[in-house]
């Protein structure tokens, strides 16, 4: 549990850095874009849906959409991986929608008692508290943490993604983690 | 970030300090440990999706992935070269359908005097002239002239050209006996500068079917002018005549008429062979007259029967003129649009000043078909990016929508 004002240089599973990677050029390089953001769309996709393998299906899709129209990116409308991001969203959507229609969701039960192997009994209990109060969050709350945490995106590309004003990003943002810190707090 | 207050502007950079690896503020400590955590706790991809994921990128996604639920339903995906195709062969349809149908296809003109031609046809034969006719078989000595000569091949429209009216067997309702009087009228229309030239040509067709032309009136001026002629051509060579006529200009109108005048035939003959068998008669009264006044009366009354055989010899002569010879009224009129095929072969070059005044009308035209062309389609594409647009906000509606439901 850190109580210092320095934070340490945790081991990230993030493939790209999170800083924007905005590139002035319209060309695209999926390969790269590939590489930096499979693990990330998956990751936001899966926390979207509570479904892996619906994740793992939406984030073939979203790859696959993408491919196919990278001509299309103009990076004057934003980043890289805001484009991508959003083709990964609309995907989503599209799966919840489809699931809406075939029958009721069911979403996977929330593996709160689940721990990394390193953890510590201190560590594996803060956790559980964080998936616990992540679990309370209404959807629109829980992409907003996903595509900041989970998918690494800057405030401006989540507000890209969202269709919304930075300012109005940051302030959804806010919002809601004041309300899962109050989560975890009564977890 | 503006519009945002200081402590919440604050947080969020804490956030973003603490995910950099930066330095976070001591009473915000537990806020950047919050964040590492999540980000520690995202899910991850089993290791057989990546590679499997992996795989299809380095193939760049071949064929169709059956693992794609979510793109699966759709059966057309949207490539971004459709657009254009798809407005492009919009356009070329919608302008074929102009081309067919469109300013020149249901028009009563015919542009550039050839291909279509329309022609109005009237036939006013009288009601009773059959009746008439019947009354009158055998008694008519000549018979006129009823069917033309065979140049109905030439002709623009042979088949709205009314046919003698003549029905039944010639052996049993005295067709050869019958007077039948014909007209006609056409309305042509050539380029101003050829009017004198038409005009001219007219009077040579007549001519050369045996006629002549009992009046005419031409005028010409740059832009305009036209003319009125009234002929008489021989009835059988009223329909070669016609051909003829209709092919120095574009035929605007044409009708024909024929008229049974056998009962006036009838009525002439027979009141000359009255007055001539009078006539003998008085000769023969005059003849045997013994006395100074009866024979001044046979006289004198025979001086009134020579004048009624006059006068029913004339009636006589009038009725099979107008059997023999046909009236052929031909209105002349200026239309540069129009081209005068008779006077340009005649003149037997096609000048440079036509080929400009073709393709300026090639232009005209193209121009015309390409205004309709946008008229129709300006309104018919402003309708489908209205259509876009609202299917696509009524997308991201349900999308939006979806989300909520969760």
């Amino acid at each position: 549990m850190l109580r210092t004002g320095v934070v340490p240089d945790v081991t990230s599973t993030l493939t790209a850095p999170l800083q924007s990677r905005t590139s002035g050029a319209s060309t695209l390089d999926f390969e790269a874009l590939y590489r930096s953001a499979r693990d990330d769309v998956y990751a936001y996709v899966a926390t979207l849906l509570r479904d892996r393998a619906a994740a793992e299906d939406v984030t073939a899709a979203a790859f696959e959409r993408a491919y196919r129209k990278q001509r299309l990116f103009k990076a004057a409308r934003g980043s890289e991986r805001a484009w991508l991001f959003g083709i990964a969203r609309n995907a989503a959507l599209d799966e919840l929608r489809r699931r809406k229609r075939a029958a009721a969701l069911v979403a996977e039960p929330a593996d709160i008692e689940a721990a990394l192997p390193e953890d510590s009994a201190d560590a594996a209990l803060r956790r559980a508290a964080v998936r616990a109060g992540l679990a309370t969050l209404d959807p629109r709350e829980r992409e907003l943490v996903a595509l900041k945490f989970h998918a690494g995106l800057a405030n401006a590309e989540i507000a890209t993604v969202l269709g919304v004003s930075v300012s109005n990003a940051g302030t959804q943002l806010h919002r809601a983690m004041t309300k899962l810190r109050e989560a975890v707090e009564h977890a | 970030m503006p519009d945002l207050s200081p402590d919440v502007e604050r947080e969020l950079e804490a956030l973003d300090d603490a995910l950099g690896g930066r330095r976070v503020a001591a009473d915000l400590t537990e806020l950047g440990e919050l964040a590492l955590l999540l980000r520690e706790d995202r899910p991850q991809p089993s290791d057989d999706f990546g590679r499997y994921l992996d795989n299809r990128v380095e193939r760049g996604f071949p064929g169709r992935d059956p693992r794609t639920r979510v793109s699966g339903r759709r059966w057309l995906t949207w490539q971004g070269w459709m657009a254009p195709a798809l407005g492009a062969t919009a356009t070329v349809v919608l302008v074929a359908v102009i081309a067919v149908s469109g300013p020149y296809g249901g028009d009563d003109e015919s542009s550039g005097g050839s291909g279509v031609i329309a022609n109005s046809a009237e036939e006013s034969s009288s009601a009773g002239g059959a009746t008439e006719a019947s009354r009158a078989s055998g008694s008519a000595a000549d018979a006129g002239g009823g069917s033309g000569s065979g140049d109905a091949a030439s002709a623009p429209a042979p088949q709205s050209v009314p046919p003698a009216p003549s029905p039944g067997s010639p052996g049993t309702d005295g067709r050869e006996q019958r007077k039948v009087e014909r007209s006609a009228s056409l309305t042509l229309a050539t380029r101003p500068r050829t009017i004198d030239t038409v005009s001219a040509r007219i009077q040579e067709v007549t001519r050369e079917q045996g006629g002549f032309v009992v009046s005419s009136t031409v005028s010409s001026s740059t832009g305009g002018g036209g003319g009125t002629f009234e002929l008489r051509v021989p009835t059988r060579n009223l329909d070669a005549a016609m051909a003829a006529l209709s092919r120095l200009g574009a035929v605007r109108e044409r009708a024909q008429r024929s008229q049974d005048i056998t009962a006036r035939s009838v009525s002439a003959r027979s009141r000359l062979k009255d007055a001539r068998t009078e006539r003998e008669s008085l000769l023969k009264q005059l003849a045997d007259a013994v006395t100074v006044e009866e024979t001044e009366s046979i006289r004198a009354r025979l001086r009134l029967v020579s004048a009624e055989i006059e006068q029913a010899r004339a009636d006589v002569r009038r009725v099979n003129n107008r059997a023999a010879f046909s009236t052929v009224a031909v209105t002349l009129v200026a239309d540069r649009s129009a081209a005068a095929p008779g006077a340009e072969e005649d003149n037997g070059s096609w000048t440079p000043g036509d080929a400009a005044r073709d393709a300026l009308r090639v232009l005209e035209v193209i121009a015309g078909v390409a205004l309709i062309a946008l008229a129709i389609a300006i309104p018919v594409a402003l309708l489908a990016l209205l259509a876009a647009l609202t299917l696509r906000y009524a997308r991201r509606r349900r999308r939006e929508h979806a989300l909520d439901a969760v």
